[in-house]
């Protein structure tokens, strides 16, 4: 790495981001900069923060100039739920500063489409209709650039049939998800998270938000049995429990006999679905967020201002900054914190080829990790 | 004064089938079905229905005679939900016990005692308070004769409209051919055609800009011109002058859908309230000289371990909360949210609070 220059070494991870690159097992998974900032609020500061992180991480016009942009959002739960009087915002959902200064700073590095696609608790509501029931004002992000769009994709949404992704290498559970139209429209994958843990996953980061690209009219509690449901009727509850299959359309479980333990189940499913639908931008926000798990439902969750924002070209290296800035270990495995319970989604990915969790293979640019380290189980 | 009940039925109108309200795990069709596609708790409520009561009759207050179910065991907060809940709505409950809890009070049980005298206490609470006003600042009217074969329909999507939280003004047809100026949405339920009055009223209604979502039999579907998609899977949309007429492809039959595919048809956008961590918590918002009132029932009739927040659409000044835990108006911190609602958090209660808005 030290004899090729910084822009030719990012210009090679993000090749690697793009599926340009042989896959790449275990050790041999790609790396790719890591960008981490402090932001203390959701004010003006915000959007020079994201500039300057996605300057650090090569420029934002070379990932989305022309591009269609796809930006999975996190709004987990109901509209309606809330830790205390807090807005979901700054407790577990991505706050809409973060979201809107993303797209604003897209539109401005000429993105030629931007869709904005979340697929909200057992809904076919549009999103922008979610986004008012919880006291946003969705105009904002229609503001923020041109051509912005939104679309629910826990159904089929605007499309008029589902596309099919397959995993590389066969896949853990699946060997490959059947998710709405937009995901395949998609030139440039982005999840936008929120730094959370999670009571099933242990942590929550850019690649836990893309669980819930997966439409619940198929793989929901209430999907249909032999083609896929007109409408989400239920949570995901098939995928941690697997006490159902999926609609009958899309592929099959690999081994009905496998545990069927939520800590087993979900990061693998996670891993999988990053491996088939790959994110080349992950972003990860915790200037405000909450401790103990994913949402208001976790007894003991507490409303937390770690003051941080990470950015990368790559899922797995992003999350394991990410973990690191937790207070946890990114190559901690089942039995260790804050896997306790389950398997780590990071190990999955990178067996999966699709990055490194080794800090000591991942550049990280802007902030050092132990000057903005907030401990979330201090 | 003893008055039998053939005497004041004279005067009032007893409602029909009145409901013991509160919150039962699970209900079952007989048939071992879950009513609810989930299972959810299923909220016995008698506010649609008074409601309704009072849209068909005005002239009549409307008397609730609910008591508990024979062989169950009611706590003291379900004797106040019982009293709170038709005060809540525009009503009176006739004070009425359980059998056995009647027979126990006569023989002078000293726990029974106690307990009616929390009930004259809840039942004195409300004297003097303002109930309800017929009025209301629901955006939505739900157009019926409630009657024949219409009655299922429009009555459970009443009830099941309220489950989604949306307001609404119940509109029997000659309601209808004057709607509040405040209704942005009418629903259609009945599957005939309106006559010639009331089809007038509701093509000026759209033609001002008004959503209609007509039943496919109210012939809705040959008014003003084809206008594409209307969002909701199964819909047709049709544009008439300013307004739009959403119509399903198929007869409505199942009201809990029906009530699912209107919450979205209808939109965020008109909403005048929004309630967050709400559980099990019914609401009336009526409009009040200055400002607003609204009414929280809580059917779990327990103090919610999340703290409940209103949001209005109308920016009020001053809040105050009554309840029967404080009966006494406490003062409310409003919150503007720039999104034009402001917030209000309401202090805990275990059954009944209302929340007095001043505009200044």
């Amino acid at each position: 790495m030290h004899d090729i220059t910084r822009r030719d070494w990012l210009a090679g991870t993000l090749a690697a981001a793009f599926g340009a690159a042989a896959p790449a097992r275990g050790a041999q998974a790609p790396t790719a900069p890591v960008a981490v900032a402090r932001c203390s609020s959701y004010g003006a500061e915000v959007t020079p923060t994201l500039n300057k992180m996605f300057d650090q991480l090569g420029g934002l016009a070379r990932i989305v100039k022309n591009k269609t942009v796809t930006i999975k959002i996190n709004l987990t739960g109901t509209p309606t739920q809330r830790l205390g009087a807090l807005p979901q915002e700054i407790t577990y959902w991505t706050h809409p500063a973060v979201i809107g200064s993303t797209i604003h700073l897209m539109g401005l590095a000429g993105a030629k489409r931007i869709r904005l696609v979340e697929s909200p608790w057992a809904t076919i509501e549009p999103i922008q209709e979610f986004m008012l029931a919880a006291n946003w004002e969705p105009r904002h992000f229609m503001n923020a650039a041109a051509n912005v769009e939104f679309e629910n994709t826990n159904y089929l949404g605007s499309g008029k049939k589902y596309s099919r992704f397959m995993v590389p290498g066969g896949g853990h559970i699946f060997p490959g998800f059947d998710l709405n139209h937009v995901y395949e429209e998609t030139d440039v994958m982005v999840s936008i998270a929120k730094m959370k843990e999670h009571a099933t996953a242990g942590v929550t980061l850019s690649m836990k938000n893309c669980f819930g690209c997966t439409p619940c009219t198929i793989y929901g509690e209430g999907a249909g049995i032999d083609e896929p449901g007109l409408v989400p009727r239920s949570g995901r509850g098939p995928f941690h429990a697997g006490n159902r299959a999926p609609s009958k359309s899309a592929l099959q479980e690999k081994d009905p006999k496998s545990p069927r333990e939520g800590g087993y189940r979900v990061p693998r499913v996670v891993a999988d679905l990053v491996a088939a639908r790959p994110i080349h931008l992950a972003i990860v926000e915790a200037i405000e967020t909450i401790d103990h798990g994913e949402g208001s439902w976790i007894a003991g969750a507490k409303h937390i201002k770690p003051g941080v924002i990470v950015a990368g070209t790559n899922p797995v290296t992003t999350d394991a900054v990410c973990m690191a800035i937790m207070g946890f270990d990114p190559m901690a495995d089942r039995g260790t914190a804050p896997f306790e319970k389950c398997d780590s989604t990071l190990r999955l990915a990178e067996e999966n080829g699709v990055g490194t969790r080794d800090l000591k293979r991942i550049e990280v640019a802007g902030a050092r990790i132990e000057d903005v380290k907030y401990r979330f189980r201090a | 004064m003893a008055v039998s009940r053939d005497e004041a039925a004279k005067s009032v109108q007893f409602l029909a089938d009145p409901q013991w309200p509160g919150v039962r795990p699970r209900k079952s069709s007989g048939d071992g079905a879950d009513a609810g596609p989930t299972g959810a708790p299923w909220v016995d409520s008698n506010a649609w229905a008074i409601q309704l009561a009072r849209a068909l009759d005005p002239s009549k207050p409307v008397w609730v005679e609910a008591v508990p179910e024979q062989g169950t065991i009611q706590n003291d907060a379900a004797y106040q939900l019982a009293a709170a809940e038709p005060r809540a709505f525009g009503a009176q409950w006739v004070v009425s016990l359980d059998e056995a809890s009647a027979k126990k009070l006569a023989e002078g049980d000293s726990g029974l005692k106690t307990r009616w005298g929390r009930m004259m206490d809840t039942t004195r609470f409300f004297v003097g308070r303002p109930v309800a006003a017929a009025d209301t600042v629901a955006t939505l009217a739900v157009i019926s004769d409630f009657a024949g074969d219409n009655e299922f329909l429009g009555k459970e999507f009443l009830n099941m409209a309220a489950r989604r939280n949306l307001l609404y003004y119940v509109a029997p047809k000659r309601a209808a051919l004057t709607l509040p100026s405040r209704i942005a949405t009418a629903v259609l339920v009945d599957e005939q055609k309106p006559d010639a009055a009331l089809t007038a009223a509701l093509e000026k209604f759209v033609r001002n800009g008004g959503l209609l979502i007509a039943s496919i039999g109210s012939g809705a579907a040959t008014w003003g011109s084809a206008a594409g998609p209307a969002g909701v899977p199964g819909y047709t949309m049709r544009a008439l002058g300013k307004g739009k007429i959403a119509i399903p492809q198929t007869a409505w039959s199942d009201p809990f859908v029906m009530a699912a595919e209107v919450r979205i048809l209808v939109g965020r956008r008109t909403d005048v309230i929004r309630i967050f961590n709400e559980g099990m918590i019914g609401v009336a918002y009526a409009p009040a000289p200055g400002g607003g009132l609204i009414h929280l029932i809580n059917y779990s009739r327990w103090r919610s371990s999340e703290q409940v927040t209103i949001a209005t659409a109308e920016t009020y000044a001053k809040a105050q909360a009554t309840s029967l835990e404080h009966p006494s108006p406490q003062e409310i911190k409003v919150t503007p949210r720039p999104q034009r609602f402001c917030e209000i958090p309401i202090p805990a209660f275990a059954v009944y609070s209302a929340i007095d808005l001043h505009r200044s």
